[in-house]
């Protein structure tokens, strides 16, 4: 005789077969200059901010201005510090 | 009553009915996990319509709306655009956005409003910011961003449920770091949690789906605020479902556990994709659970947006290299669409005796009859021919990998390109796909019996656009995709020496790192003829493809052009990472 204890197991097995099977569901920026050395090879002797400019120009076409590009290393050195 | 308790007391009367009612019980629930396992079937994803009001005439504004309320539109999506709402700091203008935003309840659209881009007067003049760049500059002050933001989202309190910071943070022309982005971003949050608490705040990422700055978001303080993440999509149809099984399987996880972070799909970005391909955009966020799309409205046609009224989204097949099938369940139908990144023919003798699924019976053109086209325009399939391949749920990452259909690297320790090997230059390595990236058009030359890639670098003020100093790689994605640094990589380039003398020559390695594009140290090549090898140890790379590349060798700095015949990348255990770190000769 098949009590109903016997569905609710199968119930509660399956639920539990449901709950371990079921998949668990689950900003470009530029570059950081603000580690290089300033006037060296590694910044094609250039200042971070001069590099910045450089290589803005190079991968995007548009030139930043050196107040701008300083202003941006300035924020990217006090992201390192932190 | 609950079903169960009913089941339970029919159950009561006879044996033989009993038993009965038992096997039925059983169907039922084997029939529910079944039902959960086809994945947690999802709904249609909420249709939107990205509109700039400054592009629409007001005159067109109703007929516009109607016909998109028509397709099934039932949100929009629109800039409101700082300079138009406040042209100078102390004067706003609202009337334009008013009647828009009138008009979208009038027919029960909801809108998300889009705060930014930057004021022309915000911007600080000593920045220097050439006129029509400004708008992707940052306000001087966050002062006249609060007031900015404040008013608004005051004034449209109760009408307006969804707020977007800026268009897309850190795109190519967001002239701005990303700390500056986060202020505004923090500021904004509080405005709308002091002035609309039960507004949501929807957070862009930088464009082209970019899970190394969607995770950076969402790793940082920032995440508290978000509400959902935005997400553009480009027309690199292969490249994107890997992505989107990255980001929902992997790359979703948010400071809060206790909450899931919804993605919206927001646009695509400076791409102008076709209504086809928005169309499988749109299925393909089906299948991954986004919430919204959000699309150009010329891409919406009521003939597909209606089609899928009352259906759920169950599974997929790929039946073969870049070809997929969604299946859907409905009340009345269920429904089975495929499509394919490039124009397949799906052969007779592919696996899972396809032609019979998906054969096209024209009279017309029988020799065709048993090979089936999909390519970019979703085309249906009968699917009660397809209902025993469907896998439940969304692909992840290994399908996606799988579904490829090229060499598997996966196992391998070192992929390479190396020149001088025709038959295979580029294995799981690459660098000639990317020779059309800007400062990538590197030439290959022959060199002391090698071919090799040779940088061009000028060296002449004014001709920085005819500069080409780096040159790119991609790692094969099978190989190494998104692993957030855990792996430990060497990478060994081998290049010619110098002839101008000691540190003329040099380069060092732009790579995609956890925390962004960073460089290895400089490194001098040695002078004199013949082969040199470097080797440069990593051990936070997080290679998925920003900007198109993985990481670049860069020789600008040096006086002469670098030539390099091989380059390797291999994964290194604990032990060997010890041995090699640092750069090696």
């Amino acid at each position: 005789m098949v009590s109903k204890g016997w569905v609710l197991a199968v119930f509660v097995l399956i639920g539990m077969a449901i709950a371990l099977a079921s998949p668990t569901a689950h900003a470009a920026e530029y570059t950081n200059v603000a580690g290089l050395e300033p006037f060296s090879a590694e910044s094609n002797y250039m200042s971070p901010a001069g590099y910045l400019r450089w290589m803005t120009f190079v991968e995007q076409g548009v030139w930043l201005s050196m107040p701008e590009a300083q202003r941006i290393v300035a924020q990217q050195m006090a992201s390192m510090e932190k | 009553m609950s079903i169960i308790r009913r089941f339970m007391q029919a159950a009561k009367p006879a044996p033989m009915a009993r038993l009965r009612f038992v096997l039925m019980g059983f169907c039922v629930a084997l029939n529910l996990f079944v039902a959960s396992r086809l994945c947690l079937a999802s709904p249609p994803p909420v249709l939107g319509a990205n509109l700039d009001l400054a592009a629409i005439g007001t005159e067109e504004w109703d007929a516009l709306l109607d016909r998109l309320v028509q397709a099934g539109v039932s949100s929009i999506r629109v800039p409101l655009n700082w300079n138009q709402v406040q042209p100078q700091r102390d004067q706003f203008e609202w009337a334009l956005f008013d009647s828009a935003v009138e008009a979208a309840v009038q027919r029960d659209l909801s809108v998300v409003f889009i705060l930014g881009p930057c004021a022309d007067w915000a911007v600080d003049p000593t920045w220097e910011v050439p006129e029509s760049q400004k708008r992707y500059s940052v306000p001087q002050s966050l002062r006249d961003w609060r007031s900015y933001v404040r008013t608004a989202v005051e004034r449209y309190r109760g009408k307006v449920g969804f707020w977007q910071v800026r268009k897309q943070p850190n795109s190519r022309n967001f002239r701005g770091a990303r700390r500056e982005y986060l202020a505004l971003l923090q500021v904004a949050a509080e405005e709308i949690e002091r002035a609309a608490p039960e507004a949501r705040l929807i957070v862009p990422e930088s464009g082209r789906l970019d899970l190394a700055g969607i995770q950076s978001i969402l790793g940082s303080r920032t995440c508290h605020f978000v509400d959902a993440i935005g997400v553009y999509v480009g027309d690199n149809l292969d490249q994107l479902m890997l992505q989107w099984a990255v980001l929902t399987g992997d790359a979703l996880e948010t400071c809060d556990s206790e909450r899931d972070m919804p993605i919206w799909v927001l646009g695509a970005g400076e791409k102008t994709l076709s209504s086809d391909m928005w169309h499988i955009h749109y299925l393909i966020a089906w299948a991954f659970g986004a919430e919204c799309v959000f699309m150009p409205p010329e891409a919406i046609y009521r003939e597909w947006t209606t089609a899928y009224a009352g259906l759920e989204y169950v599974g997929f097949w790929n039946p073969a290299p870049t070809a997929w099938v969604f299946a859907y369940h409905g009340a009345s139908e269920n429904v089975a669409l495929g499509w394919a990144a490039r124009e397949t023919d799906i052969p007779e003798d592919a696996h899972l005796s396809i032609p019979s699924v998906l054969h096209t019976e024209t009279a017309s053109n029988r020799d065709c009859e048993r090979i089936v086209k999909l390519g970019i325009q979703p085309t249906r399939v009968p699917f009660e021919r397809v209902r025993e391949r469907i896998s439940p749920g969304a692909p992840n990452r290994d399908v996606v990998i799988s579904a490829r259909g090229t060499v598997d690297y996966a196992g391998l320790p070192m992929i390479y390109a190396d020149f001088s090997m025709p038959e295979m230059a580029e294995f799981g390595l690459s660098n000639r796909a990317l020779r059309t990236l800007r400062g990538g058009a590197v030439v290959e030359r022959s060199r002391s019996g090698r071919t090799c890639l040779a940088t061009q670098i000028t060296y002449r003020r004014g001709e920085e656009d005819k500069d080409n100093p780096w040159i790119y790689f991609d790692v094969d994605n099978g190989w190494l995709y998104f692993d957030r640094g855990q792996s430990k990589l060497a990478i060994t380039v081998e290049c010619e020496g110098g002839y101008m003398g000691k540190r003329k020559l040099g380069f060092n390695i732009l790579y995609d790192s956890v925390k962004g594009y960073r460089f290895t140290p400089w490194q001098w090549v040695d002078p004199g003829y013949g082969w040199h090898r470097y080797r440069f140890v990593i051990d936070d790379a997080d290679f998925a493809n920003r900007d198109g590349y993985d990481f670049r060798i860069n020789a600008k700095g040096s006086k002469q052009d670098l030539h390099v015949c091989a380059v390797s990348v291999e994964r290194l255990s604990d032990a060997a990472s010890h041995r090699g770190r640092g750069v090696s000769h």
